[in-house]
């Protein structure tokens, strides 16, 4: 059973029987009122007859005549006006000498219950000397007890009504405060399945108002996490595809020249030509390889940072450049300030490595190559890596960090590029703190800048 | 002998197909970038078949495929899932090659396409001795050598595959089939007959640990 159910069954088996016992006391109480009324009334009039007729009979006391025949006289219209006056009243005068119960000037109201309706009595003594007489008065209370019966008709339909209004008020009002919780049940069944998720409206101020509001915060944040799951997922997906892509080519080139070898009569120069493509496209499978690792192992590395001077990572750089530069005989322009900076030397010189191999990939034979390290500020340092080479379209900017991704692939396979380094600088630069900026245009050349911060931020680990 | 137009940007497997094809006795052509396939597809070279890649340079395969009419196409590509290999086939290409591919292969489905263009080799003439291909009939110096089906069949097999060392067991499968039943020395048995039949005791060449060539060099 639901909670609003529960809640509204509980509120109506209070409630109701509250209410009923309210109606039907109050029902008592007036009718206790008017029964109070009916009888101080009754008890009035008897009071003011017997007083009348005593002052009557006093006025005629000078009659000769027996006490009984006098006071009959006297009583005779008075009874005949209150039985023209009432149909149902009944006024009567006994002499009942000392068989009484009751005093001189008392009063004795009763009301019994005879057969249909209940009547009520009237016992009164005349006032002395007349005290032997009595007035009996009866009252049948059929009109009193019939109001009293449609009253209590008209009670039972309010009642009935109120009843009936507080069951579906409640119910209605007990449906639309748990509605936004049925909505939040619902949403959490759909992010069960695994569907996607919604954002539940928030209504009011009230605990499921706030209920609803953290769920959404929590949903928004779900939604954010699982889709960067999926965002890396397919990265990785796609490292993999372009990976096995990417293998294929020198595999397919390596076994075909084997073959070609084992099973075609070769020239002595065809030969030559096979062994050089065997190897180069070996030495290419084992580079990527390497250029995989190098990227496995820095994901997986924290910054092991400390103080760099420019100029030595200069030097270290010139020392991993080796022949890169001499082969297309390029030259290059080095413009570095001497700062020091906070970072990852062999992360830093593996990036800067990277930037100006691309560049000479780029780069036609003769050209240049500018090399500048400086500080843009007090916390940033700059490396910018600037060629004149064959550049990018900007819509080929965007991709450039994508794993294996190239602008000409057939110049850039001809020089050997495994198609990683940009990704792994995207991955450096990023376990820096830093950011990447490139510039191109097509024909004119490139231009990388690395922007990091000089100094780590010491309470990041 | 077909004229044959590669378009693979990577230059060792443009070079690798295109002496695999030369092995067969066909003129090749290279471009190296869609712009260079382009050129020599409007300069009306007399081309039978093109052999394209479909990541290239400048111009996509998929886009070059669009602008060569009435040339047979089979695209050369590492791409193998279903989506790429479909898109390949219903863009009007004949054939669809996957790198890394065996040399046998590419040999097989080249000629595959010529002969349903009827552009393959109809005779094929070596030292004294002119094959029909398509009557099947020898002639050696003028006279007609008489083969029994299991010798055309090895015969066949050798010139499709000319200039490639073939083993024992692949000459059994491709001439007689899987299920022939025979051994590597059925094979043996036929070569020498072969040899003897047509005068070939040079040209077709037994290779230590490999097999058997018929070779058009020496």
């Amino acid at each position: 059973m639901k909670l609003w159910q529960r809640i509204y069954i509980i509120a109506l088996l209070l409630f109701l029987p509250v209410l009923n016992v309210g109606l039907f006391m109050g029902a008592r109480m007036i009718f206790n009122y008017n029964m109070d009324m009916t009888r101080r009334q009754a008890s009035d009039e008897v009071h003011l007859l017997s007083r009348t007729i005593v002052k009557d009979i006093e006025s005629l006391s000078h009659m000769e005549q027996q006490e009984d025949y006098i006071v009959y006289r006297v009583a005779k219209p008075y009874v005949d006006y209150v039985a023209n006056k009432d149909s149902n009243a009944t006024l009567e005068v006994h002499y009942v000498g000392d068989k009484t119960s009751l005093q001189m000037g008392q009063q004795d109201v009763s009301v019994y219950d005879t057969g249909e309706y209940p009547e009520i009595r009237v016992l009164e003594l005349l006032e002395a000397p007349y005290e032997s007489y009595q007035l009996f008065y009866f009252k049948q209370l059929d009109d009193f007890y019939n109001l009293w019966e449609s009253l209590k008709i008209v009670f039972c339909i309010i009642s009935l009504c109120c009843s009936m209004v507080l069951a579906i008020v409640l119910y209605l009002l007990l449906y639309e405060m748990t509605a936004p919780l049925q909505r939040l049940t619902q949403s959490v069944r759909m992010m069960k399945t695994g569907e996607a998720w919604q954002e539940v409206e928030v209504e009011g101020h009230d605990d499921i108002a706030e209920l609803t509001r953290s769920f959404n915060e929590m949903g928004a944040e779900l939604e954010e996490q699982m889709e960067q799951l999926q965002r890396e997922s397919k990265t990785k997906q796609q490292l993999v595809d372009d990976l096995a892509h990417e293998m294929r080519t020198p595999l397919t080139a390596i076994y075909g020249y084997a073959e070609y070898l084992q099973k075609a009569p070769y020239t002595e120069e065809e030969k030559l030509d096979a062994l050089d493509y065997i190897m180069s496209e070996s030495k290419r499978l084992s580079h990527m390889g390497q250029e995989l690792l190098t990227m496995a192992i820095y994901r997986e590395d924290e910054v092991n940072a400390e103080l760099i001077e420019s100029d030595q990572m200069v030097k270290d750089l010139t020392s991993m450049l080796g022949n890169t530069l001499q082969e297309k005989r390029l030259k290059l322009k080095k413009n570095v300030k001497p700062v020091t900076f906070e970072g990852d030397r062999a992360m830093l010189v593996c990036l800067l490595r990277n930037l100006i191999e691309n560049a000479a990939r780029a780069s036609e034979s003769g050209a240049r190559i500018w090399l500048t390290i400086d500080k843009l500020d007090e916390g940033t340092v700059y490396f910018r890596v600037k060629d004149e080479g064959i550049g990018m379209e900007p819509h080929e900017l965007e991709r450039i960090t994508n794993a294996f991704y190239r602008v000409d692939k057939a110049r850039s396979r001809s020089n050997g590029g495994a198609g990683i380094g940009l990704n792994l600088c995207d991955l450096i630069v990023k376990k820096h703190s830093g950011t990447m900026q490139f510039e191109s245009t097509p024909g004119q050349g490139t231009s990388v800048t690395v922007f990091l911060p000089a100094y780590r931020e010491r309470n990041e680990e | 002998m077909a004229k044959i137009l590669i378009v693979e940007d990577e230059k060792a497997i443009n070079q690798l197909m295109k002496q695999n094809l030369v092995l067969q006795g066909h003129q090749v052509l290279q471009a190296f970038d869609g712009r260079q396939a382009l050129e020599i597809l409007d300069s009306k070279a007399d081309l039978d078949l093109v052999i394209l890649d479909i990541m290239l340079p400048y111009i996509s395969g998929m886009e070059l495929i669009t602008q060569i009419e009435q040339i047979p196409v089979m695209f050369v590509t590492a791409k193998d899932g279903i989506q790429d290999k479909l898109k390949g086939l219903t863009s009007g290409a004949e054939d669809y090659l996957v790198k890394p591919f065996d040399m046998l292969e590419l040999i097989a489905r080249v000629n595959l396409i010529l002969k349903r263009h009827k552009k393959d080799t109809t005779t094929f003439s070596l030292a004294g001795v002119t094959v029909d291909m398509v009557s099947q009939k020898v002639v050696r110096d003028g006279q007609e050598i008489i083969l029994t089906p299991q010798e055309w069949a090895l015969l066949e097999v050798l010139i499709r595959n000319v200039n490639i060392a073939l083993s024992r067991d692949k000459l059994l499968n491709m001439a007689w089939g899987y299920d022939f039943d025979g051994d590597a020395r059925t094979v043996d048995v036929h070569v020498v007959k072969l040899r003897k039949k047509l005068g070939w005791e040079e040209q077709i060449k037994t290779l230590y640990k490999l097999g058997y060539r018929l070779e058009t060099t020496s």
